[in-house]
């Protein structure tokens, strides 16, 4: 068979050319544009339709169908179906917002005048004092102090007097290609100041040329402080520096991601461990007009398309914002691996407790959470606490100490509970040798698990480890 | 009687007791086990018994071109010489051209692509190759044979399997150092191009895509793979590397028209098979009428069982193909009853299908290979490439719509050098009624066509949001045939895109790959809620959702029924609970087309056909209430629906007044005839585009001559009615259309007379569901009026045989 080449639409085309007079819609025939001369010379005596008619048409659908997102089907209203308007919930993707819009159009001159990217520094003297944090610190924090923050033990510490801040706005959370970071700030100690440099993108063809000034402040700065950048910033930022072809200077970076240890030192005390929480409970900091997160994309899709923006100013400061408060956040979690530090509070205590248990420096960690207990720990911190406190007798050999300990954990359906019922589980199984007892407890957990809150993907994991255990078991016991 | 002495068969005596048969026995026994089942050609059983001798296979040295441990490691494995087709692709492909090869099942397609690969990759150790399968499950069984080679080679070839169920630390090893990376499209769509950075390595260095099953790539599926390889190349173009393709298909009728349509590149066709042909015998199987009056047909599954349990006793390693899952479970159940007779025999007949277990699975085809399962039964889960080598009998219970589809399954039949058998068992819908009446469609006949509509403006937009959040677009820049401009100036002014200078950059907080399903064009769907488990228990596409889960509808899911209490349109929920219910419910539509613009129509008067634009509006507006067994319409009900509607593409057939005038019936007999040649229609034009019966719809309308203002239904007689056209539409059901109506209206001849012959033929008095519908819908008179329809409009003289049937009251 002869392969026919052209595609379907040109062949669509072609067929139209054979139309014998057969417009079946006059009203849309009438609307459709002059004629265009045709390119080919039509067969004689075989009337061509307007092609403009087809080209309008097909670009009206292509609007229609955008705007209706993934809808291939419509609704129309209930009733008459073909005379009505269609009712369709119209979702308009990039849609300016209401308040922004009416700027005025931005003269073509102006976005030509444009640099692609600009460069915005701000100082802050390092002799102040930002959320409970002398910045002045930055300078004297050892590396090896600041390697104790991280959660796992091999990972290298920072050199904070030479590390820089970084913190992205981005086009989107969804990561991929097609998501880009419009706004790279980067906070460093510069002589006696703290000095923030914002990179901002003002034209999408200038992200080569911004990445590659970064590169430059970045050259010997080989240390990295993000919050959340391990799973965030920085593969975005890999993604683009390959984009660009421009060579990442972030590549074999020491990163400090205080997300986790910020998690671990903090969020016993607090709500949670986001960024804004800490810097208002713990840094005590209140933003004043501070931008949603999730409007700044838009913010920055009108700034593209205007030329400027009246919410873009609050963009930049939230991003200033972001940066000096981790500088302080790291600040204020270094106290907290200080010999010295003091605290009656039984969650932070706690906190700090665990963070230690889990590095391993179990000296450290112990008396920390036997004080956090003793201090009055209540509800999950609490069964936490005894949790790891039951590990550390077990790991010394006294299996009947630790199952005490573990005994007194007290929320019945939780994770907490889960883990004690595996740790009885195995202590009936290894050291009893009473694998029916052992199961009991398997089973126990596994019946409580549907009832506890936690993650899908941690709840599988669960239950996949517990569902292994217990066909183990019953295989010993028969 | 004759099915007792079938039963007992020649493998009485030793029975199923699992001694294997030597190839001369084997032989025998399926002749022998063949001609009984032909002897029942006196109950009208068998409609066809082919007999397709032997043919030697046709073989080629090992080119020079190729590595010679790549040919010592296939010497290893028992490949002495290649067939001619091998051969051949191998040399097309060193030549540097992109390459189609057409196989029959068990002609050694994987070494057509694994070959000239591996090659490669010898060479040039940095070379990558990505294969696209549509399953998972191939995927796997692929990997295997590569792996099974490269020990063979004994050198470093790594091939990993990247999908859904590759473990996130496994993902980044495979990213950069597999030479062979196995996918599917769903992945390469969704997790490897949009983060084509990660993937640098491979594709800077990407020499071959190897797109198996193509035949699989059509319709909507196909006219999404063909965009979605629009963006592969245009991400490989990114990174330096044009790659060449090797594509496999099955038997259609235009591999290199559909190859060139996804690939947009010349392809080089191999379509003379080189591979040894067995002996065979292809039998057409229609289960007797018992009710003649009804045109009830003996059960297609009772019927498999009997054929199946045969042969089986006979000692044949048997595979019996079902049509649903359902179904293979419950054969599996009846023959394992009629086989496993003693305990030593316990899994001796498997089930397989989609949902089991990858481990049981492999076990179950290990058990094939090895001959201790003699029977499976499997959907159409076994029909692609998974290698279980070849067994000596199919029986194939229920057309698998498709030629292409049908010969792929009996070809699982075919040792080589021995005899094989298959067997087609019909059951009683149209499209098998037509089938097993024309075995010269199927033997004869050209298989089908592969389909695309790669310019399906919603299809086309959706990708090209993923291509521009993948890598912005530039000025100048080719996305298929489009005029690009245009339409990234509609999405500019959208807002998804911004311009600056020549490029266009994707600005929006969105990841467009996941809003867009590869296997329908609308991810739409409802999901089905149970609130009595509190579990969502099925997702219904948008468009059925307005006709099975509206209120007060039976919802059936396997046999389950559950009554459905609430339908939410804005949250796109259904609320059911279970139900013991005796009846179901059918939904009344109606459904209205408009053509907006007719793109041809025909000059003669025999077939006044067209194709075109056309408008469709549904809406459901009521149900009836259909007790199970016996059909009895137990009630209805009223409903206050939202239509829905579409612009897509039909074919019209029309039936002009004075046609209609002439024939001898009333104008309600006539509406009777017109959804009576509607029905019929729709399911031949199934069989001839190689469609789902869900990717069609039908309806009928009246309007003017030119097109204009159409009614729903025929309108009542009144004074218009003598001016108007009566049409029956055949639409693509996806917007936009697929393509389907064009190869309709150039067919059109053949289609009007293959509804003609299928109606004519059909044993049933005054029609059943194989050829115009039930009595039920189009009345006691439908099917005479239909034929004198057609015999009208084909302008026939007279009509005969035919209209002496309008005389029975």
């Amino acid at each position: 068979m002869a392969p026919d080449r052209s595609s379907l639409a040109e062949r669509l085309r072609r067929s139209r050319a054979r139309v014998v007079g057969r417009v079946a819609d006059p009203e849309r025939a009438a609307e459709a544009p002059l004629p265009e001369a045709p390119v080919d010379p039509p067969s004689a005596g075989i009337p061509e339709e307007p092609h403009g008619s087809d080209k309008t048409a097909r670009l009206a659908r292509a609007r229609e169908l955008i705007r209706r997102t993934e809808r291939g089907w419509k609704e129309l209203r209930i009733g008459s179906p073909g005379d009505g308007q269609p009712s369709l919930r119209e979702v308009q993707p990039g849609a300016a917002p209401e308040a922004d819009d009416g700027e005025a159009d931005p003269t073509p001159e102006a976005r030509a005048a444009d640099e692609p990217f600009s460069r915005e520094d701000h100082d802050v003297p390092l002799a102040s004092r930002y959320g409970g944090a002398d910045l002045v610190r930055l300078l004297e924090v050892s590396e090896e102090a600041a390697a104790r923050l991280q959660i796992r033990p091999e990972e290298p510490g920072v050199d904070l007097s030479r590390a820089l801040f970084l913190d992205t706005e981005t086009s989107g959370l969804a990561g991929g290609t097609g998501t880009f970071a419009f706004l790279i700030g980067v906070g460093f100690v510069e002589e006696d100041r703290f000095r923030v440099a914002q990179f901002l993108l003002r034209n999408p063809l200038g992200e080569a040329a911004m990445l590659e000034e970064l590169a430059v402040l970045a050259a010997g700065r080989r240390d990295l402080v993000t919050y959340n950048g391990g799973s965030f910033d920085l593969p975005l930022l890999e993604t683009r520096f390959a984009l660009n072809g421009v060579a990442s200077p972030f590549r074999n970076a020491r990163h400090l991601d205080l997300l986790h240890p910020a998690r671990r030192l903090f969020k016993p005390r607090h709500e949670n461990a986001r960024l804004s929480t800490l810097e208002r409970e713990l840094l005590e900091v209140e933003r004043d007009d501070d931008i949603p997160g999730d409007r700044i994309p838009q913010v920055f899709f009108d700034f593209l398309r205007y030329g400027h923006h009246p919410a873009m100013e609050s963009v930049l400061a939230h991003n200033r914002y972001d940066i000096v408060t981790l500088a302080a956040l790291a600040l204020r979690a270094l106290e907290r691996m200080d010999e010295d530090w003091y605290s009656d509070d039984p969650a932070d205590l706690h906190g700090a407790g665990h963070h230690f248990w889990r590095r391993g420096e179990s000296e450290v960690a112990i008396p920390l959470l036997e004080r956090a207990l003793s201090a009055g720990l209540s509800g999950r911190n609490r069964d936490r606490c005894l949790l790891d406190l039951g590990e550390r007798r077990k790991q010394l050999g006294d299996w009947d100490g630790a199952i005490e300990i573990w005994r007194r954990v007290s929320i019945v359906d939780s994770r907490e509970r889960l883990d004690v019922l595996v740790w009885l589980a195995k202590h009936e199984e290894h050291q009893r040798k009473e694998p029916a007892r052992a199961l009991t407890h398997v089973e126990d957990a596994l019946e409580r698990l549907p009832r506890i809150e936690m993650g899908r993907e941690t709840s599988r994991r669960y239950r996949k480890e517990l569902e292994r255990r217990a066909a183990r078991l019953r295989g010993r016991m028969y | 009687m004759k099915s007792a002495a079938l039963l007992d068969g020649p493998g009485r005596g030793s029975g199923a007791s699992g001694v294997a048969l030597t190839a001369p026995e084997r032989r025998a026994a399926i002749r022998s086990l063949v001609a009984e089942l032909d002897a029942g050609a006196a109950l009208r059983g068998v409609t066809a018994l082919r007999h397709f001798p032997a043919e030697p296979g046709d073989y080629r040295d090992f080119p020079e071109h190729l590595d010679v441990r790549l040919r010592d490691a296939y010497r290893r494995r028992g490949v002495e010489q290649l067939y001619s087709h091998q051969r051949e692709v191998l040399d097309r492909v060193e030549a540097g051209e992109d390459v189609a090869a057409v196989t029959p099942t068990a002609s050694g397609k994987t070494l057509c692509y694994n070959a000239p690969v591996l090659n490669r990759i010898l060479r040039k150790p940095d070379a990558r190759a990505l294969y696209l399968f549509p399953t998972k499950a191939l995927s796997q069984d692929q990997k295997k044979e590569i792996l099974d080679l490269k020990d063979l080679l004994g050198e470093d070839v790594r091939a990993d399997v990247y999908d859904g169920d590759t473990p996130g630390d496994a993902r980044r090893s495979i990213r950069t150092r597999a030479h062979i990376v196995v996918t599917n499209p769903d992945m390469l769509h969704a997790g490897i191009l949009p983060h084509h950075t990660k993937w640098a390595k491979l594709f800077e260095n990407l020499r071959f895509v190897v797109i198996d099953e193509m035949h699989t790539y059509r319709g909507v599926f196909g006219s999404h793979l063909a965009n979605l390889l629009r963006r592969l190349r245009r991400v490989c173009a990114h990174y330096g590397a044009a790659p060449r393709f090797i594509l496999s298909s099955a038997t259609i009728a235009n591999p290199r028209e559909l190859a060139e349509g996804l690939t947009e590149r010349p392809i080089s066709l191999v379509d003379r098979s080189g591979a040894p042909r067995p002996e065979r015998f292809f039998l057409f199987y229609n289960p007797p009428v018992v009710n003649p009056e009804l045109g009830i047909r003996r059960s297609a599954m009772g019927e498999t069982r009997r054929i199946a349990g045969g042969f089986l006793k006979g000692n044949l390693q048997t595979i019996v193909f079902a049509r649903s899952r359902t179904q293979t479970e419950v054969l599996v159940k009846y023959l394992k009853q009629d086989i496993e007779t003693r305990p030593d025999q316990s899994d001796r007949i498997r089930g397989y299908r989609g949902g089991y277990l990858p481990k049981k699975r492999r076990e179950i085809e290990d058990g094939i290979k090895k001959g201790s399962v003699l029977g499976v039964v499997s959907t159409n889960a076994l029909e692609l490439g998974i290698d279980i080598g070849s067994l000596d009998v199919a029986v194939i219970s229920g057309y698998p719509g498709t030629i292409a589809s049908t010969w792929q399954q009996a070809g699982r039949a075919g040792r080589r050098g021995g005899t094989a058998a298959a067997v087609l068992v019909a059951n009683s819908t149209p499209i098998n009624q037509f089938v097993i009446q024309h075995p010269d469609y199927f033997f004869e006949g050209t298989p089908e066509r592969g389909l695309i509509n790669p310019e399906n403006l919603q299809v086309l937009i959706e990708h090209l949001k993923c291509a521009a959040f993948e890598l912005p677009f530039r000025k100048g820049e080719r996305f298929g045939d489009e005029d690009l401009e245009e339409l990234l100036g509609v999405l500019e002014e959208e807002r998804i895109l911004y311009r600056a200078g020549d490029r266009w950059f994707w600005t929006a907080d969105s990841y467009p790959a996941n809003s867009v399903s590869l296997r329908s064009i609308s991810s739409d769907n409802f999901v089905v809620h149970d609130r009595e488990s509190g579990r969502v228990i099925a997702e219904v596409d948008f468009v059925s959702a307005h006709s099975t889960l509206h209120e007060k509808a039976i919802y059936m899911l396997e046999s389950d029924t559950y009554y459905v209490e609430q339908l939410d349109h804005q949250e796109r929920r259904a609320e059911v609970r279970p139900i013991d219910s005796d009846y179901y419910t059918d939904a009344v539509t109606h459904t209205k087309v408009t053509i907006l613009d007719a793109f041809a129509a025909a000059p003669e008067p025999s077939t006044p056909a067209a194709h075109g634009e056309v408008h469709v509006v549904k809406q459901v507006v009521g149900f009836k209430k259909i007790k199970f067994f016996t059909g009895e319409n137990v009630g209805s009900g009223e409903l206050d629906m939202p239509a829905v509607e579409m612009h897509t593409t039909a074919f019209w057939l029309e039936a002009p007044p004075e046609v209609l005038a002439a024939v001898p019936f009333g104008p309600e007999d006539r509406r009777d005839g017109i959804r009576g040649i509607r029905n019929a229609m729709r399911a031949v034009a199934t069989t001839f585009l190689m469609c789902e019966a869900h990717d069609i719809g039908s309806a009928i309308g009246t309007g003017s001559r030119d097109g204009g203002a159409p009614h729903p239904e025929p309108a009542e007689a009144g004074p218009g009615e003598a001016d108007a056209v009566t049409r029956i539409f055949i639409y693509d059901n996806y917007p936009g259309g697929i393509g389907f109506s064009e190869p309709l209206w150039e067919s059109r001849a053949t289609l009007l007379a293959e509804t003609l012959g299928l109606i004519e033929r059909c044993p049933c008095q005054a029609g059943c569901p194989s050829c115009v519908g039930p009595v039920g819908e189009i009345g006691r008179h439908g099917k005479a009026a239909a034929l004198a329809i057609l015999e009208g409009i084909r302008g026939r003289e007279e009509a005969a045989p035919v209209t002496s049937a309008a005389s029975v009251p």
